[in-house]
């Protein structure tokens, strides 16, 4: 058997009028939902120095898991911004490792939700 | 008075950024990508409860972060960034849960494939979806994306932030190994 048109049909189904709801459920959260803690916890970091540290480890993880199927295919494009990252961190974490697993999920969130571009932002600091 | 869905993200981010409309705005932003992130982070997570708690999650730390949203990117790139975290976040958030390793978690998600009320596939199709539960995480996402939801390379490269030629070979490895399993037996 091999990959056809006819498995890419959708499997799943969803209950009853479920994409109606959904709207209001989310604009029911949003009116309630209260400040984020990354939004007092970043700016702190900040005034520390530490954002830069936060940033830095955290990409070097988030490059790691998207270069894991990179390896295994020993793609030549990617392994050159795996390397230059892998070279910067170790400057930058230093003692702070512990303290960025940490609160790993938290600057994800920072990074993906405010879709902070790295290079750019690396750019105008370095 | 315009479709939800005839808007452009441009005049959706107008909108938005206009008080008066802002809510408005958002629930059409909402109405117009739920579907899509609904079924991205559903292939990933596999149960209807799991996808539901995270596509919320999702449309609301994107009403936390729509503000700061830079126009270059696709709004469905961003979303599908934020609802690709959230599943994956969840998936290891589980294994750390529950002290199992990862191939345990997809065996779980395999078998609660074939009790789900809401999955109505047939039996070539509940064996694709346990063939993709045995790939790494990244192929299967990869997977998903242009096979599924028939993405060009270019977005699934902005979402998951990997070269075009990785996400290139990561498909076709993707396929050999879904193509060698659908074979067996």
């Amino acid at each position: 058997m091999m990959l056809n048109n006819e498995l890419k049909k959708n499997p799943f189904n969803v209950p009853n009028n479920y994409f109606d709801s959904l709207p209001s459920k989310v604009q029911d959260r949003c009116i309630t939902v209260k400040k984020s803690p990354i939004s007092g916890f970043i700016p702190k970091l900040a005034w520390t120095g530490g954002i830069m540290v936060l940033v830095l480890a955290l990409f070097l993880s988030y490059m790691n898991f998207n270069n894991t199927s990179i390896k295994e295919q020993q793609n030549p494009d990617s392994r050159t911004v795996d390397a230059d990252i892998n070279d910067m961190v170790p400057e930058f974490a230093g003692s702070h490792k512990d303290y960025l697993k940490s609160h790993r999920d938290a600057v994800v969130d920072y990074l993906v939700v405010r879709n902070v571009n790295l290079n750019d932002y690396l750019a105008s600091k370095y | 008075m315009l479709k939800d869905n005839s808007y452009t993200d441009r005049e959706l981010m107008t909108m938005f950024r206009n008080p008066a409309q802002k809510n408005y705005a958002f629930n059409l932003i909402t109405r117009k990508y739920q579907e899509r992130v609904y079924w991205h982070i559903r292939k990933i997570v596999i149960s209807h409860d799991d996808a539901d708690d995270l596509v919320q999650n999702t449309f609301l730390k994107a009403w936390e972060g729509l503000e700061s949203f830079r126009e270059e990117s696709q709004l469905f790139t961003w979303l599908y960034r934020i609802a690709t975290n959230e599943a994956l976040t969840f998936l290891r958030k589980k294994r750390t849960k529950f002290f199992i390793p990862m191939v345990d978690v997809e065996n779980q998600l395999s078998n609660t494939l074939e009790s789900d009320a809401y999955f109505g596939g047939d039996e070539m199709q509940l064996k694709l979806q346990q063939a993709l539960l045995r790939l790494p995480e990244k192929q299967r996402l990869v997977f998903n994306m242009k096979y599924f939801e028939e993405m060009k390379y270019e977005e699934i490269s902005t979402v998951l932030g990997t070269s075009v030629g990785a996400l290139k070979a990561s498909y076709h490895h993707a396929v050999e190994k879904i193509e060698k399993f659908l074979q067996e037996d």
